[in-house]
């Protein structure tokens, strides 16, 4: 077998850890039963990680096979990555989309092939529909880099395809419109949305993070909810700007909802706008040009963290719509320009 | 709801009860959907736009006939998956709206086995029955004349009846179940 093959085999395993060799191994479905029963799992990763490269030479693993297991890493620790959404769309009045998986598979192909002859590309059929799809980029000249993939994970028959962050950015434009044409879209847009948290970004544009409905025999009656504190303190101590939290608390549930929120790291705004001050001779007010500055707001959930602003006295409430805005319009980073 | 109403659209099919889909409404001019469970490869947008503001009976009648069919279509996929697999040489392919079905399929004939290849479409999105049907044959010998017979007959039958009642038939027709699988 190829030595860089080989090599790169042996990479990919020794990422995983070991408590999760097994459960790939079996997803890879590439060595046999027979095969992972010889190996001893027990032993330091390393002697573990030399043994299943010599048993994947065995069995002449491909490029492909390789790929396949760096796909399935990819799925249980996709977190790893940063993704990207990219949204797409098609003409008016287009026939109805009978999707084909394995049409789609071979047009997407074929249109990077057609383009750059050096590239691997590896697909995994995924639940819901949905396809992983790994591509290791080359040059004209080079073999491609098996070491910087790029992964984009695509629903049939939806209008938007998340990629993990791509270093190499010259490929994006081919990566688009292999995506759009094999998907028979027309146009493909990038979307300001991008997280390590794949699924929350799937929730967030399928607008599958609010799942509560209002059904005849389901609502509570907003009294019941306030203040659970009452019921477990001395009914002589009595609660300060009792109407103050309780309107807090209610103007926070109309926004956030009752659901747990999808979950982002951050929100940035890029600013240039106007200084606007209430102070007169404010230096900063006076000048002409639009003050340039980049506000980001981190967390390890962002949401969760915004919802508990108000409630927790940091914050007014109502909230910014600059804020609340995030998971309805899909994006959290933005440009802000005076109108 | 204190908005406006939230509507709850069931499905079923063949009196079977399937998933129910919500779309909460807000009273606004102009009238507008607050959030929903739509699946998102269900036309929505496409629908309220041109029925929300003007007719909103004719809007949910519309997106009952969608989901009503999606949920029809995905029942004889599911089914025909579940139910049928010892017909079936080969995995269904199907895709998220469940209008593009192709799989390969065995049937005792005269005491052999013979392979189909059926690949329904169904460019309806508000039906539950293909708009068209091919099945190939996909044996190497020569197609005899009564096999040919039977193949333009499978045709009409996907035409005509739900997946997984056209796979009843085909149960009830042969002696025995074809067990093996290409």
């Amino acid at each position: 077998m190829d030595e860089t093959l080989v090599e790169f085999i042996k990479r990919t395993i020794m990422k995983i850890p070991i408590t999760e060799m097994m459960p790939i191994l079996k997803a890879w479905d590439f060595l046999s039963e027979k095969q992972l029963q010889t190996v001893n799992f027990r032993q330091r990763k390393e002697s573990l990680v030399q043994d299943l490269v010599l048993l994947c030479e065995e069995r002449r693993a491909s490029i492909h096979d390789a790929a396949l297991l760096d796909i399935i890493y990819t799925q249980f620790h996709r977190h790893q990555k940063v993704w990207d959404v990219f949204q797409m769309s098609k003409e008016p009045g287009e026939d109805i989309d009978l999707f084909d998986m394995e049409q789609f598979k071979s047009s997407f192909v074929k249109i990077l092939q057609r383009a750059l002859k050096n590239v691997t590309v590896s697909f995994r059929d995924a639940e819901e529909n949905a396809v992983w799809i790994r591509i290791a980029w080359g040059t004209q000249y080079r073999k491609p880099n098996q070491y910087k993939p790029v992964y984009v994970v695509y629903y049939s028959q939806t209008p938007y395809a998340f990629t993990s962050f791509c270093p190499l950015k010259s490929n994006m434009p081919l990566l688009g419109q292999a995506l759009t044409v094999a998907s028979n879209h027309h146009k493909i847009v990038k979307m300001d949305l991008r997280s390590r948290y794949l699924d929350s970004l799937k929730a967030i544009v399928f607008k599958q993070y609010n799942r509560t409905f209002e059904t005849h025999n389901s609502t509570v009656p907003l009294q019941d909810r306030t203040l659970e504190l009452d019921i477990h303190m001395d009914s002589r101590i009595i609660h300060e700007n009792r109407i103050e939290k309780e309107r807090v608390q209610r103007v926070t549930q109309e926004t956030f909802g009752d659901y747990p929120q999808p979950r982002l790291e951050f929100a940035q705004y890029k600013l240039e706008t106007k200084f606007k001050s209430e102070l007169n001779g404010d230096i900063l007010a006076e000048r002409k040009e639009p003050l340039r500055c980049l506000i980001k707001f981190s967390s390890p959930h962002l949401l969760e963290a915004l919802k508990a602003l108000a409630p927790a006295g940091i914050a007014d409430a109502p909230l910014s719509p600059l804020l609340t805005c995030i998971p309805n319009k899909g994006m959290n980073y933005f440009k802000i320009r005076d109108k | 709801t204190s908005r406006g109403f939230c509507v709850c659209i069931s499905t079923a099919f063949e009196g079977n009860l399937l998933d129910s889909y919500f779309v909460d409404l807000v009273i606004q001019k102009p009238l507008r959907i607050h959030h929903h469970s739509i699946p998102v490869f269900i036309p929505l947008e496409e629908i309220s736009a041109k029925y929300l503001q003007t007719n909103i009976q004719h809007f949910l009648f519309c997106l009952c006939e969608y989901l009503n069919a999606y949920a029809g279509r995905k029942y004889q996929a599911d089914r025909l998956q579940s139910d049928f697999a010892a017909f079936l040489a080969g995995p269904l392919r199907r895709n998220s709206l469940c209008n593009l079905l192709s799989f390969t399929y065995k049937v005792e004939l005269q005491g052999q086995s013979v392979p189909f290849c059926a690949r329904l479409r169904y460019k309806d999105l508000t039906t539950t029955l293909p708009t068209d049907v091919t099945v190939t044959y996909q044996g190497t010998d020569a197609l005899s004349p009564s096999w040919e017979e039977q193949r333009a007959s499978h045709e009409n039958l996907f035409f005509s009846k739900p997946l997984h009642q056209v796979f009843t038939s085909f149960a009830r027709k042969g002696e025995k179940l074809d067990m093996s699988l290409v």
